[in-house]
């Protein structure tokens, strides 16, 4: 069932493609993918390119996948190894979720951290006190790791 | 949609401490309360000085009366009673040591009934009693007015039971002694039962070892006893004995209190005036002889003081035959075969509850690991009752502080026996109350307001007000309201003042006035428990006969039988009667709680509601309602699809894509089924692939059924769904 849905969504990201947003397998092995992001233009990572590996679980859709961050990102809910902090690939994951909209998911939050519930406390708390330091940073970094 | 996800769903909350200062001042402040006492050292020093100087003097005269020298001291006469005594009871004589003994050591406890009789003139005239004459020579002169002053506020006459705690000494061994005396002490409470409180008496005495009689004198609590008059009411032939015997114990008690006023220790001696009457009584008992020789009573004697593990006789038991007869209030008390419980044999009947009950505790645990191990999916969490664990957490609670209460109590060697099921009790309610929040966070969603569907929903054609069926019926509610704990935890979980702020990198603590309240009160209501006998009955039986009654509700209002094994209900239920039948129905439990009735069809009941909870398993939830109201809860899963909820752009082949595996839903032989029936014969609860939530969510039916085993809302819009 795992492969069948996984295949299925390969056709639907081929057939309608998000914007700013690509993924695929890397080999012959369909449970493990690679995913790109292009920066949202509305935030400092706006220029860079950001990749992402993929792992589904062999339970898949009824487990979440596992989603990492490859490129160095200054951001409070992501970590310096790549972890990201996002409830709908842990406890709130749904099987009506598709790989599309949780990559989507993860552009919204490039755009709106959530400093609130951080990863990285030292990135959220300058988030919330010093937000053009903190741009600054993020920018910084993007043009550093991500062009 | 992902960014409102994103925002709107729970965060994934970091685990934040409580802080622990706010729980320590309130224990604190409940110790406290437990041990508050009045103590008034200045009062208590100004008291035992009294009392040693009175000792002193009534020391000096003893000793001049003793050596025949000018004292204002005279025993009195008190002769007269040995004939009305004697007509009660007989006393010992001495034994043949190769055929009987009698027990050299009492001391324990002591549980009998009494006899009351009036030994006044007056209620005597009319009676003919053999023992008549003896009673008025008694009583002599003495003026019934004078009696009624003493009688005070309590019921003598329907009073029926005595229990007699002694403590006996070593014999007194001293030149000229010939007899082996031991002084002996204690209390004897005597007991009405109407009265919840007792009539308590202090008591001094002598124990001759050679024949087992005792002889003494109990006083209401609190009012000195003389021990000097003793020798008065032993037979002729001890009274030298005694009275040489009784020399030392007062020098020793002068002494004692010599000590202690030097050390500055002042004994915190309730003095409280209690004004109940004051009866002082003579007190007479016979130890009735065992039929064991003298060797095997010392063997176990010396076995019972120093367990060694060797073989002994078997212990006879302890009876004590005896009188209380008080002149001064013309009462006269038999008390027949009472049944002494040596303290020694106690603590071991105590060490063997104790290891029993630890056990009892062990194998529960065991079955609710089984248990917890069997229905750890959403989907068995969501067919077991809640309350079920909490009554269970609860009273395993009441259990362990009643435990360790009575372990810190009686300090003395069975105090470290009760530990042992304290902890297993203990950590039986950690994990009953761990599984009861895991329940109650599967179950959470049911009886939460449905909430505001997530903007998913907009995908799905087909709102609500377009479809032709009765709306379908939402997940109905729980079978108990909300209480205070579900309350309390809801409180816990959204109250954000529960938890500590984080501002700015400084700590600010909140204090929770609403939590600390109420955990003020269920613990004092649990400390209520433990210390009022009446109201640990009532709770007993509330919450034992609240175990299995919410499964059954619950599994009646769901529609789905439970998901407890045979094994652990059947197990629990005889782990947790065995507590309740020991101490309700067990007439020398340890803690000498009279027998119950109602234990009994507790316990029936009990088994009956465990039958009927396995009945809803093989039977069918409902099985034991008519017909009617059976399966009118149950939301059915696989209704006749009306045309609205097909997509319209596909109106024949398929149903729309599975939101799971996304694939088409098929109808397969639905439609021609369905025009078959016409709709008409709809059969609740056939199995088909399809699947409508009540939200109008459309699921294969295998696909549904495996993400429910995982988490119970909708995958589309994660509203909560009843079981499938």
């Amino acid at each position: 069932m795992a492969l069948k849905r996984i295949n299925k969504e390969l056709i639907d990201l081929g057939r309608d493609p998000p914007s700013s947003c690509s993924a695929g397998p890397v080999g012959d092995n369909m449970f493990s993918w690679q995913a790109t992001i292009m920066g949202p233009t509305d935030s400092p990572y706006s220029g860079g390119v950001f990749f992402l590996t993929i792992t589904f679980p062999t339970d898949y859709p009824f487990k979440p996948p596992k989603v990492s961050f490859r490129t160095k990102i200054y951001h409070p809910n992501i970590n310096a190894n790549g972890s990201i902090c996002l409830d709908i690939l842990r406890d709130q994951w749904s099987p009506a979720l598709t790989i599309s909209k949780v990559l989507l998911s993860i552009c919204s939050m490039l755009t709106d951290p959530n400093p609130d519930d951080p990863l990285v406390h030292d990135i959220a708390h300058l988030y919330k006190t010093d937000r053009t330091r903190y741009e600054a940073t993020a920018r910084e970094w993007t043009r550093k790791y991500a062009t | 949609m992902d960014r409102n996800n994103e925002n709107d769903g729970q965060p994934a909350r970091i685990q934040q401490q409580r802080s622990s200062v706010p729980s320590f001042l309130f224990l604190i402040f409940m110790l406290y309360i437990l041990t508050n006492h009045s103590g008034d050292e200045f009062l208590a020093r100004n008291h035992s000085q009294d009392s040693l100087q009175s000792l002193n003097y009534q020391l000096s005269n003893f000793t001049a009366w003793l050596n025949g020298t000018e004292t204002n001291f005279t025993m009195p006469d008190r002769k007269a009673a040995t004939p009305l005594v004697e007509s009660f009871m007989s006393f010992g004589s001495r034994l043949n040591p190769q055929w009987a003994s009698y027990f050299p050591n009492v001391t324990g406890f002591a549980h009998g009934e009494i006899d009351f009789f009036n030994i006044t003139h007056p209620s005597l005239a009319s009676t003919s009693f053999p023992w008549k004459t003896h009673a008025d020579t008694f009583m002599g002169d003495t003026i019934p007015a004078e009696l009624v002053t003493h009688l005070g506020s309590w019921n003598w006459t329907g009073s029926d039971k005595v229990s007699w705690s002694i403590m006996d000494r070593a014999p007194v061994s001293m030149k000229g002694v010939i007899e082996k005396i031991a002084m002996v002490h204690g209390r004897i409470d005597i007991r009405h039962p109407a009265s919840s409180e007792d009539m308590k008496l202090d008591f001094e005495g002598v124990h001759f070892l050679a024949n087992g009689s005792i002889f003494g004198f109990a006083e209401p609590s609190g009012q000195h006893i003389d021990i000097r008059y003793i020798p008065a009411i032993v037979p002729e032939a001890f009274q030298n004995d005694t009275a040489r015997a009784i020399e030392p114990e007062l020098i020793s008690r002068v002494n004692k209190i010599r000590d202690m006023i030097d050390a500055g220790i002042i004994e915190q001696e309730s003095t409280g005036g209690e004004s109940q009457g004051g009866c002082g009584f003579s007190v007479y008992a016979q130890i009735v002889p065992s039929e064991i020789s003298m060797h095997d009573m010392e063997d176990l004697e010396a076995e019972l003081q120093t367990p060694t593990g060797r073989r002994t006789v078997n212990r006879p038991p302890l009876k004590l035959n005896g009188v209380l007869l008080s002149k001064e209030c013309g009462i006269l008390y038999r008390l027949r075969d009472a049944e002494g419980l040596r303290s020694q044999s106690f603590f071991r009947k105590v060490a063997t509850y104790a290891g029993i009950s630890a056990c009892v505790y062990l194998a529960q645990l065991l079955l609710l690991s089984r248990q917890v191990d069997r229905s750890r999916t959403p989907a068995g969490l969501s067919r077991v009752s809640l309350w079920t664990f909490l009554t269970q957490s609860i009273v395993d609670f009441v259990s362990f502080a009643g435990h360790i209460t009575f372990a810190i109590l009686a300090n003395g060697r069975p105090s470290l026996s009760l530990v042992a099921p304290a902890f297993v009790a203990c950590v039986l309610f950690a994990f009953e109350s761990q599984h009861a929040i895991l329940i109650n966070q599967v179950q959470a969603p049911e009886d939460a307001v449905a909430p505001s569907p997530p903007r998913t929903v907009q995908q799905e054609p087909s709102p609500p007000s377009q479809t032709a069926r009765p709306p379908a019926p939402t997940a109905p509610p729980r079978p108990t309201g909300p209480t205070f704990l579900t309350l309390l935890f809801q409180h816990i979980r959204s109250d954000p003042q529960a938890r500590i702020c984080k501002h700015s990198g400084a700590l600010v603590i909140i204090p929770d006035v609403p939590l600390g309240l109420g955990m003020f009160f269920f613990l004092t209501f649990i400390v209520r428990v433990i210390v009022t006998p009446s109201l640990a009955l009532v709770f007993v039986a509330s919450m034992y006969s609240l175990f299995w009654l919410p499964q059954i509700v619950r599994s009646v209002k769901k529609g789905r039988s439970s998901a407890l094994t045979a094994e652990y209900m059947i197990g629990t239920s005889l782990c947790r009667l065995f507590h309740a039948l020991y101490f309700l129905t067990c007439p020398k439990n340890v803690l000498d709680v009279e027998p119950r009735r109602w234990m009994w069809y507790l316990a029936v009941f009990i088994f009956l509601q465990v039958a009927v909870v396995l009945l809803q398993q093989r039977l069918g939830p409902a099985f034991f309602l008519p017909k009617r109201f059976a399966h009118v809860q149950v939301y059915d899963y696989h209704p006749p699809l009306p045309l609205s909820i097909a997509d319209p752009e596909a109106p024949d082949e398929s149903l729309g894509d599975c939101a799971i595996c996304m694939e088409a839903i098929h109808t397969d032989d639905e439609k021609q089924l369905q025009q078959v029936t016409g709709g008409l014969l709809h059969n609740v609860g056939t199995r088909r692939s399809y699947s409508l939530a009540p939200c109008q969510h459309l699921f294969h039916t295998e696909c549904l059924e495996k993400w429910l085993a995982i988490k119970n809302i909708c995958p589309h819009c994660r509203r909560p769904l009843p079981p499938l």
